[in-house]
């Protein structure tokens, strides 16, 4: 039993909204790094979700899902191409390629991700005010 | 003959009211959880709960057979987003909001319920 109902689904939200939201973070931190471990520029990485306990909840859509960070994964987009021929980075045309960030779309990203972590925590305050009530019937 | 204590009608179908408006809750919050995810479909008290409830009701319901409030898919929801995602967070919100007052209600009339049954006991208000 569950005192404070739908808690659980919840508490995945935020960690997921979390996650995107570091991830978003290093995205736009690294939107001008054309040198990584792995050679080249950086690649943008994107935050995919999962519902979790999809399997089981196949049969009773009332278990208490939350959603988990099915993968992080690399954009293939192809960054943008600049020339500055004095660039370290530079290839021998002169063409620095950058990686695939675009900042304003990181932007978009980082408002969709902090509203839904703030839709998330008003359940939690409804959730919780509701356990309230249901405490206090009997007085 | 004595009645049970908990035999009023009026307390049954707060109960099985209020046993759905917490499983609601559990839809709104795994439905908001899931804004996000691709392919989800939102899950909500199936539509015709509160029609089977006041049908129950109307057949003398108080010796026993109250229907129970469900989960089901929404299957009237439209789809909000390109990967198939039904879930309009706004309406959510809404919806969490409306619960939230329901519960209030229902609570309350348990309450008060229950303090009325405590008056009559001692004889003494307890308010």
């Amino acid at each position: 039993m569950e005192l404070i109902t739908g808690i659980g689904a919840t508490g995945s939200a935020l960690n997921a909204q979390k996650t995107r939201l570091d991830i978003v973070a290093q995205n736009i931190a690294n939107a001008q790094t054309t040198k990584t471990a792995e050679g080249g520029p950086y690649k943008r990485q994107v935050v995919t979700f999962q519902a979790e306990l999809a399997q089981r909840m196949a049969g009773r859509p009332g278990g208490s899902g939350g959603v988990k960070v099915a993968a992080i994964s690399a954009d293939p987009a192809p960054g943008q191409k600049i020339y500055d021929p004095r660039h370290p980075d530079a290839d021998t045309q002169g063409m620095v390629t950058m990686p695939n960030v675009n900042v304003s779309r990181e932007m978009v990203d980082l408002i969709t991700a902090s509203r839904t972590y703030e839709a998330n925590l008003s359940v939690v305050k409804v959730a919780r005010q509701m356990a309230q009530r249901t405490i206090e019937m009997g007085r | 003959m004595v009645q049970r204590i908990d035999s009023s009608l009026t307390l049954q179908i707060a109960q099985k009211s209020l046993d759905a408006c917490v499983l609601r809750q559990q839809a709104l919050s795994k439905n908001i959880a899931n804004a996000e995810t691709p392919g989800y479909k939102r899950v909500d008290v199936a539509h015709d709960f509160a029609d089977r409830l006041k049908v129950a009701v109307l057949r003398g319901g108080a010796k026993g057979k109250l229907p129970n409030a469900t989960l089901v898919e929404d299957t009237k929801a439209r789809v909000q987003r390109a990967d198939g995602n039904t879930v309009d967070l706004e309406n959510e919100l809404l919806q969490l909001n409306k619960n939230q007052v329901d519960h209030e209600y229902l609570t309350h009339l348990v309450g008060s319920h229950y303090k009325m049954l405590k008056t009559a006991i001692t004889g003494r208000n307890m308010a």
